[in-house]
């Protein structure tokens, strides 16, 4: 590091809240290439979504409280989940920390002024929006939302009468913005370091975007040109996967995973970035195995484009073809592994502090290790063929992406808020807010992992009775959930606006972004720094 | 900008044009043998011979730095791991 | 220029060739995937149908086919010429190239009509009656690949074509340079100071304008004639992007050709 003068006062530069530009008001956002304020367009559309996904989420809960059709038709809920699936993954999590916080942090942590392409950073929010705004248009017009599931497939997608086309078009233009990100990022990462920073140097939160961006470059065009066969068949009659044409419909279902897969290792990869910057800080002391970490993020990202099929055991791929993805998909525990065990051993034995950043990195490793190991479960093709299309899937994939990521990226926000906004959040609202959560997710989905192994299939609006009591139990833990998550979102808005001033460095955190005056000025640096040291030596380690 | 890197020159690139339309005349030519099952082989060998002498010559990526050829080559290694992997099953089926 | 200018030009435009080379590649790899998706599943049905392919195949005009190989070759051999002569500064033989290369590309999508609307006045074209009828369905799924791979690829050839139309525009214009002051520079000089025009040896040539307290933005621009030794240099990396481009559609060609031509 420069040095470790952490008062509040060595840097005079103008905050970038502060700074006029070309345009002011709205317009000094919406039309801004700083960086900062495209990490912060992003986190606010992709809330407003995040919110939008939550409700739904909850009505499809509400419905299954009771038997028969009570709240809405058979075709809305298959609306309903297609559409809380879209906004989920394409409008919130894929962007939702990459395009956020990754934008925020990612040239402050390696010293750098901006991002490399600092206009093709802002395209890539319009285009989010422009695809934003398709989707939302795709519920309104012709037949309505999409009843296909979030992901698509064939036959169903070519066959049903619903507004397919404009989604299909909302979720490739949503893929152009989220690659552009990715390219962005490797051209920042590789060309922009400060001066002394070598790859070994990198905050890990870096190293995790640099894996996450090459997925984003290097899986999204396959899904995109996937889906455009699709609009192709629905528009023109062009049938490649139409099996009275010849095609064949498995044949999507490769070409879909190929990129989505990959893409659940782009959801999560930044927020095990998240984490391995927020165990030392408040560990106070620096990572145990930092390489080890590191090149975990690359080999996790490796390894996860060879595993697609595991999604496609009951589809009627060969059977060699099942038993290579269920060996190769038990490859990707170890570098998980390798991950989880260098965060538990730096925690060993450290005097921590204890806040409510670190709480989530806890909720974070206990939801992702069930998660994970039910991933395990699943990877056994004699497992998966029980479990495959149930309840039982739907709470593994809540466990690793909600309980995973997306708690990375709650604790995330508590982190690095105080720096991005320049204000405290409200202690004692944070930590009711995640009790609640807590409560309410585990009760959910845990409850929903067990109405699967019972035989509750996923997608469908009813269930049998001898599923209601256990589904009861789900929604009412999804009332605590949503309670916990709104207040959350409330206390974060606080904070943003009413909370009390940060100071530079709240936590004793060592990387770039806490050497610089809270909120960061325009440019971050005055001066580029030199980096003499590894990303998290703590003072009393170096004494 | 670009006043310090290599010489550039006509004659070059006239040779790797001629070089990439004989190439043409050959696969035309052999397409018309009868390898059996080699001829998509034999075919694309040819295509990939052509679009390395576009690659390295047109698109000067032999005078790119190693990090940009190691990207190429991360490119051409993840596409041959889906093409591969998809193989394990329709020839099994 | 005052000072400011120079820092800020240096400030907006850090040339590193370098980084923008991996942008630009990165965006090649995308469209290199986008195909590939089409070539696996060009490849996958290839296997199941192996005889249907090669039957099919057999319909399509070689002739036609190796002509527009040529076309595109050669195309690209304008394009990289073109390239080369910018840099020689030999800007007419520049623009002569780009217009070569656009001709060829233009050749090439006539040569596609033609071939095409033979196919389509065939009855053969994706779902029509007498496809689904008289062929097989290894043939079915050959010429939807057909249309559809050749198709997205001349969608390119067209995106191309406008692309060196643009690049034609930014050569032969007159050029432009415009630098904005950033604003926290603009703000600790405005008030007393104004902005001139001074020469090498510190000689001031002219006062441009006077910076009051109220103004929020300043752009200097420049215009200048494109004589040989004074061009807009960023022309260079345009130019240079456009052939990459190009020469990335000539590559996928390269193996669109025998795979639907030849294979017979
Ligand atoms: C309050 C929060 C949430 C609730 C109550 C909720 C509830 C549900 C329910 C009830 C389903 C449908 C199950 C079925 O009938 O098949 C579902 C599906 C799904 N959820 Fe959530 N969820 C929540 C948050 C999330 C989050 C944060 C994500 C992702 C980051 C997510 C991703 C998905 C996906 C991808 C599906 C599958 C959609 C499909 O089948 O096409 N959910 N969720
Ligand atoms: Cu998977």
């Amino acid at each position: 590091m420069p040095s470790h003068t952490l008062d509040d006062t060595v840097q005079n530069g103008e905050s970038y809240l502060d700074v006029k530009g070309r345009y002011t008001g709205v317009f000094g956002w919406i039309f801004s290439v700083d960086h900062k304020r495209i990490g912060l367009l992003y986190l606010g559309s992709v809330f407003v979504f995040f919110t939008v996904g939550i409700l739904l989420g909850l009505f499809m809960r509400l419905e299954q409280m009771t038997m028969g059709e009570t709240l809405m038709t058979a075709t809305t809920y298959n609306r309903l989940f297609t559409l809380h699936g879209v906004i989920m993954i394409f409008l919130f999590i894929i962007p939702g920390t990459a395009g956020t916080l990754g934008n925020f942090f990612l040239p402050i942590q390696i010293g750098a002024k901006d991002v490399f392409f600092p206009r093709l950073n802002l395209l890539s929010w319009w285009l989010y929006i422009a695809g934003a705004v398709m989707a939302l248009l795709a519920i309104f017009t012709g037949d309505g939302m999409a009843d296909t599931g979030w992901t698509f497939y064939v036959p169903y997608s070519t066959q049903t009468g619903t507004n397919v086309t404009l989604a299909l078009t909302a979720a490739f233009i949503l893929g152009f913005s989220s690659i552009l990100t990715g390219l962005n990022f490797v051209a920042t990462i590789h060309r922009m370091r400060a001066p002394g920073m070598n790859f070994h140097r990198m905050p890990l939160f870096v190293w995790s975007l640099y894996a996450t961006a090459w997925i984003q470059v290097l899986a999204t065009p396959v899904v995109g040109i996937t889906l455009v066969l699709v609009i192709l068949e629905r528009t023109l009659g062009i049938g490649i996967f139409n099996p009275a044409m010849g095609g064949d419909p498995i044949l999507y279902q490769h070409l879909f995973w190929i990129y989505s897969h990959p893409a659940v290792y782009l959801m999560v990869l930044p927020g095990m970035g998240v984490i391995s910057e927020i165990i030392p800080t408040f560990c106070r002391r620096t990572i145990f195995g930092y390489k080890a970490i590191a090149w975990s993020s690359v080999g996790i990202a490796a390894v996860g484009t060879l595993v697609w099929g595991h999604h496609m055991y009951v589809s009627g791929q060969s059977s060699t073809a099942s038993i290579v993805f269920s060996f190769l998909t038990f490859f990707v525990a170890i570098p998980t592994a390798i991950k989880v065990f260098n965060w538990v051993a730096t925690m060993y034995k450290a005097s921590i502090r204890v806040e409510v950043p670190f709480l989530y990195a806890l909720a974070f490793l206990f939801h992702f290790l069930i998660g994970g190991l039910t991933g395990l479960m699943m990877a056994a093709i004699s497992v998966d063929v029980h479990v495959h299309d149930t309840y039982f899937v739907v709470g593994h994939f809540h466990y690793t992406m909600f309980g995973g990521s997306v708690f990375a990226l709650f604790g995330a926000l508590y982190y690095w808020g105080p720096k991005m906004w320049g204000r405290m959040y409200h202690n004692k609202t944070a930590i009711v807010a995640l009790v609640l959560q807590l409560i309410g997710f585990n009760t959910l989905y845990m409850t929903m992992m067990y109405l699967g192994y019972q035989g509750m299939p996923r997608r469908y609006f009813d269930h049998l009775p001898q599923f209601h009591d256990a589904h009861l139990v789900a929604t009412f833990g999804s009332w605590f959930l949503v309670s916990g998550l709104l207040l959350m979102i409330g206390t974060l808005l606080y904070s943003v606006f009413r909370g009390e001033k940060a100071p530079a460095n709240p936590w004793g955190g060592t990387t770039l972004e806490w050497q610089i005056p809270t909120p960061p000025p325009l440019e971050n640096f005055d001066e580029i720094p030199t980096i003499t040291d590894e990303p998290y030596a703590h003072k009393e380690e170096a004494v | 900008m670009h006043e310090n890197e290599h010489e550039m020159k006509y004659s070059t690139y006239i040779y790797v044009w001629l070089a990439l339309v004989v190439l043409t005349w050959v696969t035309v030519a052999v397409a018309s043998i009868d390898f059996g099952n080699a001829a998509v082989f034999v075919a694309l060998l040819i295509a990939a011979f052509k679009s390395s002498l576009v690659v390295a010559w047109f698109m000067h990526l032999k005078n790119e730095s190693a990090t940009i050829k190691w990207m190429v080559a991360t490119l051409f290694i993840v596409f041959a791991i889906f093409i591969g992997i998809t193989f394990t099953d329709y020839p099994f089926r | 220029m005052s000072n400011h200018a120079a820092t800020m030009v240096a400030h907006k435009h850090p040339s590193d060739v370098e980084g923008a080379k991996i942008g630009m590649w990165l965006f090649l790899f995308t469209e290199v995937l986008l195909f590939g998706g089409l070539f696996i599943a060009y490849a996958v049905y290839r296997s199941v149908y192996p005889e249907a392919f090669q039957t099919a195949a057999a319909n399509l005009d070689t002739f036609i086919g190796a002509v527009n190989t040529l076309f595109l070759l050669t195309s690209s051999l304008t394009v990289v010429i073109a390239i080369v002569a910018l840099q020689k500064d030999k800007q007419k033989m520049a623009v002569w190239m780009i217009w070569a290369t656009v001709l060829f590309a233009l050749g090439f999508m006539v040569n596609k009509y033609f071939e095409w609307s033979a196919k389509i006045h065939h009855g053969i074209y994706p779902g029509s009656p007498e496809l689904l009828a008289d062929h097989s369905k290894g043939e079915i799924v050959f010429y939807n690949l057909y249309y559809t791979m050749t198709g997205l690829h001349g969608l390119h050839v067209i995106i191309g074509l406008i692309v060196f139309f643009f690049v034609l525009y930014f050569i032969k214009r007159r050029p432009v340079v415009t630098e904005e002051m950033p604003y926290e520079i603009l703000k600790n000089v405005r008030g007393t100071s104004r902005l001139a025009v001074v020469s090498e040896k510190g000689e001031e040539l002219g006062t441009v304008a006077q910076l009051d307290d109220k103004v929020e933005l300043v752009d200097i621009r420049l215009t200048y004639e494109p004589v040989a030794e004074k061009r807009d240099p960023r022309n260079f990396v345009k130019l240079e992007n456009a052939g990459l481009y190009w020469h990335l559609v000539d590559v996928i060609w390269i193996f669109l050709f025998p795979l639907f031509y030849l294979i017979t």
